[in-house]
This record gives structure tokens, sequence and C-alpha cells, in this order.
């Protein structure tokens, strides 16, 4: 990977009008199509892609910090960066080579816009209990089952789709249309212009060379790389959040005057910002670190990863709850940035793996082999069976 | 012993690929003795995360590509399959 993120993109996204066309969305429920493509021909979309198939070949750390500007101004819009780097990892690592030259300049260039269909009702994290089937019938691949909650599902082009086939765990790429119906979601807070979608796969058809891995390690595979670089860019847009919602506070506290000093010189308040600012640098240092392992492929990226996403969702949780307190009731306006802060830094705590998930991922990774322990370590995603057996040995 | 055949000398030897793998196994796992032929995934040693770190392992040490054809758990569910197929690997580049 080389290359910084493109400055016409950076310049975009630093631009006071991004911020305002962002509380637009919001408001209005819905980042517009329109918007996303022209922002895609800036490069948003192609971060992640290598030059040869049409995206700029940024490294993650770069691309971390693009996440950070867009999570602060539109968490919705940050959740489709999210989801879209997901679909483009898994089409890249995981994809046949000509699944790959075919799909990644259309995911690169904004042409196709992809969701990931993971999440059922029934399952989110957990992906031995998922429904959908992905039955092969020769040449072509008959997908039946319902996904819930698709950041971007309203105006996907193609959903990878997570599922089983002769029931072992795969993973297809399927094009909106013919036997798929979209469903808006509820609107949910924190991603009130995410364009959720409950979408509704009644036996849509895909030709075979559209299966991304192989049946029986295609989830495992799949899953389990695609949601250690959502970690990382979650992790990333909630250091955006935590440092947003800090700059308001600080702001405030430098101006807002009570009692003849300003909130800033009392020291219960000095206290309230040295805390989330620490938390802030803390996580935002953490994001680089981990982006550096996973470019450097390290084996223990995706706990790292896991490690981020706790730690920064939690620096926003901090920082926004900080700023709330400083602000008062200006703060809790539902126009004011903070409120969607706010309920972005709620969505960070539980998107891409709960706090409670990634404690376990985390705490398995430390336990791991030490007498006493059960041997098994949770899948973060995806076990590759019931874990109904009994597998401590020790 | 016999003298190499060939004036290239191969990166990696079998045997020595076999002891990295082994060693790698045993590190990801907490465990020090994993027989060759345990079954690593499907008997719950190793969880997924543990999986996919065996690919990029893999790829990085010994600078290999696994392709998508490689991708079946015979090849990464024992310290045996992931050695042969890093052989096969080497051996093919």
């Amino acid at each position: 990977m080389t290359g910084p993120a493109p400055a016409a993109l950076l310049a975009a996204l630093r631009d006071d009008a991004f911020t305002a066309r962002a509380t637009a969305w919001e408001r209005a429920g819905a980042v517009p199509r329109a918007a996303i493509d022209e922002l895609a021909a800036l490069g948003l979309l192609g971060l992640t892609v290598d030059t040869a198939h049409r995206g700029s070949g940024t490294p993650p750390a770069a691309v971390t910090d693009v996440h950070r500007l867009v999570a602060a101004a539109s968490p919705s819009l940050h959740s489709l960066l999210v989801v879209h780097a997901m679909v483009c990892h898994a089409v890249r690592r995981w994809a046949s080579a000509e699944l790959r030259d075919a799909l990644l300049p259309e995911l690169a260039t904004g042409r196709m816009l992809a969701a990931f269909a993971l999440t059922e009702q029934q399952a989110g994290a957990d992906t031995g209990a998922l429904t959908t089937t992905i039955d092969r019938v020769g040449d072509t691949l008959r997908i039946t089952g319902t996904k819930r909650w698709l950041s971007f599902g309203q105006i996907a082009d193609a959903y990878l789709v997570f599922g089983s086939t002769d029931g072992r765990g795969s993973c297809a790429l399927v094009d909106a249309g013919a036997g798929v119906r979209v469903a808006v979601e509820p609107v949910t807070a924190g991603l009130r212009a995410a364009r959720l979608a409950r979408v509704t796969f009644d036996g849509a058809t895909a030709p075979a060379s559209r299966a991304v891995g192989r049946p029986g390690i295609g989830i495992p595979f799949v899953v389990t790389s695609c949601l250690t670089l959502g970690r990382l860019y979650v992790a990333a847009g909630a250091v955006g959040v935590a440092e947003a919602a800090l700059r308001l506070a600080a702001d405030h506290a430098a101006t807002r005057a009570h009692g003849g000093t300003t909130l800033g010189d009392r020291q219960l308040v000095r206290g309230l910002l040295a805390d989330a600012a620490l938390a802030t640098d803390a996580a935002a240092r953490y994001v680089r670190h981990t982006a550096q392992e996973i470019e450097d492929r390290e084996p223990s990226a995706a706990v790292t990863a896991a490690r981020a996403k706790l730690l920064a969702s939690r620096a926003a949780t901090t920082a926004t709850a900080t700023a709330s307190r400083l602000l008062g009731a200006a703060g809790q306006t539902e126009d004011h940035p903070l409120a969607r802060l706010h309920a972005a830094a709620r969505v960070h705590e539980v998107i891409e793996g709960p706090t409670e998930v990634l404690q376990d991922i985390i705490a398995a990774d430390l336990l791991r082999g030490r007498p006493g322990t059960t041997d098994r370590a949770p899948s973060p995603a995806a076990p590759y069976r019931k874990e109904d057996d009994h597998r401590a040995e020790h | 012993m016999a003298a190499p055949q060939t004036t290239t000398p191969r990166p990696h030897t079998p045997e020595e690929v076999t002891a990295t793998v082994r060693q790698f196994i045993s590190r990801l796992s907490g465990r020090t003795a994993i027989e060759d032929d345990r079954p690593l995934i499907s008997d719950g040693v190793l969880d997924s995360v543990a999986a996919v770190q065996m690919v990029d392992f893999v790829e990085r040490t010994f600078d290999v590509e696994i392709a998508d054809e490689d991708l079946e758990l015979a090849n990464f569910d024992s310290i045996r399959g992931l050695a042969g197929l890093v052989n096969r690997r080497l051996a093919a580049s």
C-alpha cells in the first residue's frame, strides 16, 4: 500500500461545508446517493483498494485519519465507509482473481455500493446461528434468508451475504434486483441517515463465481478478517467522535463565564477535561498502532483491533459525556452537534462487536494456554460449530 | 548427506517449515506439545481469529501466497496440513 489519502478528498472533508451537509443529512434521515457519488469521485470509497483496481492504495493508518474526519461530522456516512471497506477487503482478500479484477474497480469508484449482510434477527456476532442459506445448483447460487439493520442496505447495488451451504458457512456477493426485497428499518439514533434496511433474499440467484471463500471455511476466515478491519475503522470513527466532543467541551469551558471565572478555571471541570483528553489521545494512538499491525500483518492484529475498538468506543463515551455535562442544556437540543456525537458513541459501543464480546476476545487471548482456564477461546464472530462440546482440557 | 542439487538454495527445507509452523501453532494455542496430526480448528484448539492469523503468518513468514483454492479446512486443521500447504506453495514458486 502506498500513497496518502487523495488531497482533494481531505480538503472536501475538512471544509465546513461538509459538516453543514452532514447536518442536513441527519435532519433529513438519509445520506443521498448523489452526495455519496460526489465524494466517491474524490476517492472516498477506494481508499483501501489498490491503484491497479482504481483505488488509491492508501495505507491503513492514513485511512483511519479519513474515518476520523468523516465520523466527527457524519456517523451515518462513516458507517458506509466501514461496511464498504469490509466488502472491498473480503473481495480483495478472499475472492477469486477474476472476481477481484471485475468488482474491485466498481467498488473503488462507487459505481457499486455494497452492504455487509451478516446480521440476522437472532444472529449477530454468532455466525453459527445464521439461518440464511446459499444453495448451489450447478453454476448458480440460490440465496434465501433475511438480514437486518444493513447500513446503506436501502440503496446498495450488491450485498455480501453470509449463510450456509450444505450446513457449512459460506459467503457470496449478491446483486440487488430480482428476488431481493428491501424494507426500511426504523430510524436508529446515532445512525439516522445510514439508510438501514431489512433485506430479504427470496430465492435470489447469483453465478457460482460470486462465491467469496469456500463453504466451510468461507465464513470464519472472511468474517473474522473483515471484522478485524471493521473494528479498526469503527475505533477510528469513535476517536473522531471523541475528538469532536472534546473540542466542544474545551471551547465551552474556555469561554463560558460563571460567577466571575470561566468553567475551565474550576478544578473539577479541569479534571473532567483531563480525563477525557487522555482517554481520547490514548485511543487515537492505539488506533494508529493497530493500523500498523494490520498493515504489517502481525498475527496479533485481530486481538489488537478488538482492544482498539473497546478503548476508542469508551473514549467516545467518556468525551461525549464530559461535553454533555459541561455544555448543559445547550448541548441537549436535538439539533446540536453534541446530540449526534453522543448517539454515535452509543452506536460505537455496539457495532462490530459489543463491548462484552470484545472483552471476551481480549481476555481469552490473555488466558489462552494458562493452566486452570478453559482452553477454548470464544470466536469473535464465527464458531466453526455449535459450542456445545467439551473442549476444556486442562 | 548429498549436496544440494540446485544452485539457488531453497529458503526453507520441509523440516524447517514444519518446525517453524509447529512453533507458531504452539505460541498461538499456548500449548507446548501438539501432535502434528491433531485437528486444530475442528477440535477447538484454535479459534477463528487464530485461523486467520495462520494465513497471515504463513504468507508473511514464507513469502508465499495462499490462493482461493488453498482455503480448504484440511490445509489449516493440523500442523502437518499447514506445513504441507507451505511446502507445496514453496515448490510451486
